[in-house]
């Protein structure tokens, strides 16, 4: 049976005849299933611009071990999160045993939740699929603190001074002071830092401490030198030097 | 000009009695002495004022008035008192900041200096002794001021010290 009859129901009867005549009659019915189940362990949460990890459990429903090359593939419609390492071994795993996958993630979006479909395929080493699990979640952002762009951004793509206007809020941290740092950067890519652009003023910014619920807005102004065609805005607030969320905005060309 | 003068005089008894309804700046059930006892940093705060020991011998011995953002710009050593910021009621940040004058610098409408800094809040609304306050400083921190939108930030890198002061009973 190919992978198409997975999960579908099938009935077969089998006749025993000898000399023309029928001695036995059996019926089989048969639900063909993957080799490997997949299930989410628990309900995914993203923090955004920090790595969590998204794990699945597999367990082998089969009578046959899976091979040394065996790998489990995680694939995500949805821009609200990157995948930093997409494909985990997972080995050998003999029957009736389960094992615990997780793939290192990080949330691409603020807002409270985001609805991912997501996508889980076990292969053996030689690439034959022995394990599908498609669910589509809606997904918690659940970092201690946001940041939000309020006004200025439109204006980064202009030669000259602006001032771009944020929003920090604490939305999860403790009820205990503790010093706020903001780091900011222009990029032109992941990992290149844009000469075009000067922040002015002190970077790492240092912040009020915000309580719990609450919310601080201030400033940081950015000298364009000359405008470029794509580059972004990454602004990144740390509590007592620890990264809490990291924001990106486009800027358009 | 007799009726200006008494309006003159009813405004100054009603202003008065007002500054002595609200008790001063710090409230009175915050003032007193504390002592963080895993430093040895002592705290006394004041009707108008505090001073901040620290083991070293060195003292931070400042006056304390409400937040004026004018004021704030004269960069002057002090605590400043904030009541209800941003609408957050029986709220009050307490800032006690003492800035490094010769690293004032300035750009497209904001001022920043390096300064010591201490932070904590408070609540306006509790009407027994407070037994505990928390405090946040650093002698590497920054104040900024945003000039054109008379607002500010005050804070510290990471490492900062946190101080637990317990009330000392006489």
């Amino acid at each position: 049976m190919g992978e198409t009859s997975v999960g579908q129901s099938h009935d077969f009867v089998l006749r025993l005849k000898y000399q023309g005549r029928l001695v036995g009659q059996k019926s089989v019915s048969v639900s063909p299933r993957f080799m490997l189940g997949m299930e989410l362990s628990a309900s995914p949460t993203l923090r955004e611009g920090i790595e969590t990890t998204i794990s699945v459990r597999v367990k082998n429903q089969s009578q046959l071990a899976t091979d040394a090359g065996a790998k489990v593939q995680f694939l995500a419609r949805s821009d609200a999160l990157e995948i930093l390492e997409p494909e985990v071994l997972l080995g050998v795993l003999p029957p009736g045993q389960s094992r615990l996958v997780s793939f290192r993630v990080i949330g691409k979006k603020s807002g409270e939740w985001v609805r991912i479909p997501m996508a889980f395929l076990a292969l053996q080493g030689d690439g034959r699929r022995v394990g599908v699990y498609d669910v589509t979640d809606e997904v918690p952002i659940v970092n201690d603190y946001s940041i939000k762009i309020l006004e200025g951004l439109p204006s980064l793509k202009n030669e000259g001074t602006t001032r771009i206007e944020y929003r920090v809020e604490n939305q999860n941290s403790r009820l205990v002071l503790r010093s706020l740092q903001l780091h900011v950067r222009v990029k032109r890519d992941d990992t290149t830092v844009s000469e075009q652009h000067v922040i002015l003023g002190p970077n790492p910014q240092y912040l009020t401490p915000i309580m719990s619920g609450h919310a601080r807005e201030f400033l940081v102004p950015i000298l364009v030198k000359k405008s470029v065609p794509s580059s972004f805005l990454e602004l990144e607030v740390q509590e007592e030097g620890q990264t809490v969320v990291i924001h990106r905005e486009v800027i358009s060309p | 000009m007799k009726t200006n003068a008494l309006v003159n005089l009813v405004v100054w008894v009603l202003l008065s009695s007002g500054i002595s309804a609200c008790g001063g700046v710090i409230p009175s059930p915050y003032r007193g002495s504390y002592v963080d006892s895993s430093t040895g940093t002592q705290l006394e705060l004041q009707k108008e004022a505090g001073i901040l020991s620290f083991t070293d011998g060195r003292a931070l011995h400042s006056s304390a008035e409400e937040m004026n953002f004018e004021q704030l710009k004269t960069l002057k050593t002090g605590i400043y008192v904030v009541r209800e910021p941003k609408g957050q009621a029986n709220l009050m940040d307490v800032y006690w900041i003492s800035p490094k004058l010769e690293t004032r610098s300035e750009a497209a409408g904001l001022l920043w200096l390096d300064a010591e800094v201490v932070f904590t809040t408070m609540r306006s609304d509790v009407e027994q002794e407070v037994q505990q306050l928390a405090l946040m400083h650093c002698t590497q921190g920054r104040i900024m001021l945003d000039i054109p939108k008379t607002r500010w930030q005050a804070g510290c890198p990471a490492g900062a010290t946190y101080f637990n002061m317990k009330r000392v009973t006489p």
